[in-house]
C-alpha cells in the first residue's frame, strides 16, 4: 500500500502542481505567522490544512488567495508564479469563514457577480447560473435576499459563488465553523460530492481534526507556522510525524518519559509508572538519556479486570478506574495508573454494549503492543 | 398578580406623561395656527386657515423657505461624500491618530454653536463669502457631519470584514469593489445620514444667524426676526409646515430604510 501511494506520487510529479508553495514565509512586525512552509498540490486533489487557531493556517490560505504577501518564497498557481498579483487577476474562488455574501444582492445576483466581473458573455450568465443554482440544489431561491436563507442555504450560495467561474483553484476559510454539528456534516459531505464532481483542485482550512480526515485527499498538519506534516488522512492518522500530530488527531495519550536502549526501532523508555518497551518514530538516531514522548491512541489500549490476563500484548500494568464518559456508540475511560496515580490514561471501549460496564474504583489490568506506543523526540 | 398590575400602572402612566409633554408643544403650534383670532392663543378662538392664507403669500418667508431648502441642499451634497467615505475609513482602517480624529470630529457639540457659528463669521467674512446663502449650507454640514459619519461607520461596522475580499475574489477591482458592493453594502446608513443632515440644516438657527443677512435670511432666522416685533397666529402656521416638513422626512426614511435600523445605527 505504501509502496503504491509512493509510485502514484512519482507518477505525478512529473506534471505542473495546481499549487506549488516554496519556503514560504510570512512575518508581522516580529511574530512569524508563518515560517519555511513548502507543498505541492495536484490538479484535482482536496487538500485541509489542519491545526489550532493561531498555527497560521489562515495566512498560508490567504497568501495563496493574494490578500496576504508572503515576507519570503514563492506561490505558483498551476506553475506560474502568483507573485504579486492582485486577488481580483488570481482565478481561485474562496468561500470565507463568515460566508461575506452580498447583503443588498438575492441569491442568483450573488452568484452572477463573479461572472459579471471576469467578462463572461451576458447571454451565457443567466444559463450558467441556473446550472450552479441546481449543483447546489437552490433552484427555487434564486430571487430570496441573502437574509431570508437559512444558515445551510447560504453556505449553498457562496460555494456557488466561489465555482460559477470554473477558477483553477477553489480555497475554504473554515466556512462551516459557525455551523452546529449536524449541518457541519451534512455540509462536509456536500462540499466533497461537489469537489467530486466538478474535479476542481480545493484547499480547506479547518480546526476540525473529524473534517479533515473526513473530506481530504491530503492533510497538511500546522502549529506554531511550521507545516509539521503533509500526508493522506489515513497515514496522517496512523503514522503521525510527531508528538504534535499524534496528539491533535484522533484520542491520545501523551506520556513524558526518558529513553533507556535502543535496538533498531525497539526501544525500552522510563516511564513515571516504571519500564516500558515502544517503537522509535524518530528520523534520528536515539540516544539513551534523551526525553522523549510516548503516544498511544485511545483505542489501541486494552484492558480487562484484574487478575485476568491480556493476550497478546507486550507490556502490562495495574490501574484503577478514575472516571467513565458515556457516550452512547462507545465509552471513554479514564483510568490511574497504580505506580503513577497521577498520570491519567484514556482508552476508548469501542463496544460498550458486548460487556458490562467498569465501575469507578474497579481495578484493572491494562496492556499494549511495542508497536502501538509511538516514542517521538521531545 | 397585583405586582404586576401596579407596575404596568406606574409603568403606563410614566410613558403617558413623557407622551404628553413631549408632543404639548407641538400640539400647542398645531392648535394656535388654526386660530380665527389675532393672536396666538391655546386653545384657539374659532378654526380658519386664514394664517396659513397668508404665510403662503407673504414673499419674504416663502423665500426664506426657498433660501432654507437651498442650503439643506448645499448641506446634503457636501456631507454624502465626505461623511459616506470618512464614515467608511472609520470603520475599515485601524487609522492612526483615530482617537485624535474622533474627538476632533466631536468638537462641534461639545463647542457651543455660537462658539462654532463666531469662528464660521470671521473665517467666512475673511474669505468675503458673507451675503451668499450656500456658506450657510457649508456651515450646517461641517457642525452636524458628525451625525453622518456615525449613521455610515455604524452601518459599515455591521457588515461582514470579509466582504470586500469576497468581491475581490470574484474578480472585482478595487472601484467596482466600491461600487458594486461596499458602498450599496452601506446605503442604509448613507441615506439615513443623508437625510438626517437635511432636516439639520432645514432647521438650523444659531449658526445661520450669525452668518446671513437681510439678503439672504433662512426660515427660522426669519421667524426668529419676526418674533421680535409682533407675535401673530401666522408663525404657529410657519412651525407647523416646519414640523410636516420634518414629519415627511421621517417617513421617508422609515420607507427607504426602516425607522428601526435608523435607531439602531444611533
Amino acid at each position: 500500500m505504501k509502496a503504491q501511494q509512493r509510485g502514484s506520487t512519482v507518477t505525478e510529479t512529473t506534471t505542473i502542481p495546481a499549487v506549488s508553495v516554496r519556503d514560504v514565509d510570512c512575518v508581522f512586525g516580529t511574530h512569524k505567522a508563518v515560517d519555511g512552509a513548502s507543498f505541492d498540490l495536484h490538479k484535482g486533489r482536496f487538500l485541509t490544512i489542519l491545526g489550532p487557531s493561531g498555527s497560521g493556517k489562515t495566512t498560508l490560505l490567504r497568501m495563496i488567495a493574494g490578500f496576504e504577501r508572503p515576507t519570503r518564497g514563492a506561490i505558483s498557481i498551476n506553475g506560474v508564479p502568483v507573485g504579486a498579483a492582485p486577488p481580483h487577476k488570481r482565478a481561485i474562488g474562496m468561500v470565507f469563514q463568515r460566508l461575506a455574501l452580498f447583503p443588498h444582492m438575492s441569491a442568483e445576483e450573488n452568484i452572477a457577480f463573479p461572472l459579471i466581473m471576469r467578462r463572461f458573455d451576458a447571454r451565457t450568465i443567466p444559463d450558467r447560473v441556473a446550472r450552479y443554482l441546481d449543483l447546489v440544489q437552490l433552484g427555487p431561491f434564486a430571487r430570496r435576499r441573502i437574509h431570508e436563507l437559512s444558515g445551510g442555504q447560504q453556505q449553498r450560495v457562496a460555494i456557488a459563488r466561489a465555482l460559477v467561474f470554473e477558477p483553477d483553484l477553489l480555497l475554504l476559510d473554515e466556512p462551516l465553523a459557525a455551523l452546529d454539528r449536524k449541518l457541519r456534516e451534512e455540509m462536509q459531505l456536500e462540499f466533497r460530492r461537489i469537489q467530486h464532481e466538478l474535479g476542481v483542485t480545493t484547499i480547506n482550512v479547518t480546526h476540525d481534526q473529524r473534517e479533515a480526515l473526513v473530506v481530504s485527499d491530503e492533510v497538511i498538519v500546522m502549529d506554531k507556522g511550521r507545516i509539521q506534516q503533509m500526508a493522506p488522512p489515513t497515514e496522517t492518522y496512523r503514522a503521525p510525524a510527531n508528538s504534535f500530530v499524534a496528539g491533535f488527531i484522533g484520542v491520545t495519550n501523551l506520556i513524558p518519559a526518558t529513553l533507556l536502549t535502543a535496538n533498531g526501532s525497539a526501544v525500552r523508555v522510563a516511564t513515571p509508572a516504571g519500564e516500558w518497551p515502544g517503537t522509535w518514530q524518530g528520523q534520528t538516531v536515539p540516544a539513551p538519556g534523551d526525553g522523549v514522548t510516548l503516544a498511544i491512541r485511545a483505542e489501541k489500549l486494552r484492558f480487562a479486570p484484574k487478575d485476568t490476563a491480556l493476550a497478546g500484548v507486550d507490556h502490562s500494568c495495574s490501574a484503577t478506574v478514575a472516571d467513565l464518559i458515556f457516550e452512547g456508540e462507545r465509552v471513554v475511560y479514564e483510568f490511574s495508573l497504580e505506580r503513577a496515580p497521577n498520570r491519567t490514561i484514556r482508552i476508548i471501549d469501542a463496544n460498550p454494549a458486548e460487556h458490562s460496564l467498569l465501575a469507578r474504583g474497579a481495578h484493572v489490568t491494562l496492556g499494549f503492543s511495542a508497536k502501538d506506543m509511538l516514542v517521538f523526540p521531545t | 398578580m397585583p405586582d404586576a398590575l401596579a407596575k404596568r400602572l406606574i409603568f403606563g402612566t410614566l410613558v403617558l406623561l413623557v407622551v404628553i409633554v413631549l408632543s404639548l408643544p407641538t400640539i400647542v403650534v398645531l392648535g394656535a395656527s388654526f386660530t380665527a383670532g389675532n393672536i396666538i392663543a391655546f386653545p384657539p378662538e374659532g378654526f380658519s386657515l386664514k394664517w396659513y392664507e397668508k404665510i403662503a403669500l407673504a414673499a419674504d418667508l416663502r423665500n426664506a423657505f426657498g433660501r432654507s431648502l437651498l442650503v439643506a441642499l448645499v448641506c446634503t451634497l457636501i456631507a454624502l461624500p465626505a461623511g459616506t467615505l470618512a464614515g467608511l475609513a472609520f470603520a475599515k482602517y485601524r487609522l492612526r491618530f483615530t482617537t485624535v480624529l474622533q474627538t476632533y470630529l466631536l468638537l462641534p457639540f461639545t463647542v457651543p454653536l455660537i462658539g462654532s457659528g463666531i469662528a464660521l463669521m470671521l473665517v467666512f467674512g475673511q474669505m468675503r463669502l458673507l451675503g451668499q446663502v450656500w456658506p450657510v449650507g457649508l456651515a450646517a454640514c461641517i457642525i452636524n457631519l458628525p451625525f453622518m459619519i456615525w449613521a455610515v461607520s455604524s452601518s459599515a461596522l455591521g457588515l461582514d470584514p470579509d466582504l470586500e475580499w469576497a468581491a475581490q475574489s470574484c474578480g472585482a477591482p478595487p472601484v467596482s469593489t466600491f461600487l458594486y458592493v461596499t458602498l450599496p453594502a452601506v446605503m442604509p446608513g448613507v441615506i439615513s445620514g443623508g437625510l438626517l443632515m437635511f432636516i439639520l440644516a432645514l432647521n438650523e438657527f444659531l449658526v445661520s444667524l450669525l452668518l446671513t443677512d437681510a439678503r439672504t435670511v433662512t426660515l427660522p432666522v426669519q421667524i426668529y426676526n419676526s418674533i421680535r416685533s409682533i407675535i401673530t397666529p401666522d408663525l404657529a402656521a410657519v412651525s407647523v409646515v416646519f414640523i410636516a416638513a420634518a414629519a415627511f422626512f421621517v417617513f421617508v426614511l422609515d420607507r427607504l430604510v426602516g425607522l428601526d435600523i435608523f435607531l439602531k445605527s444611533k
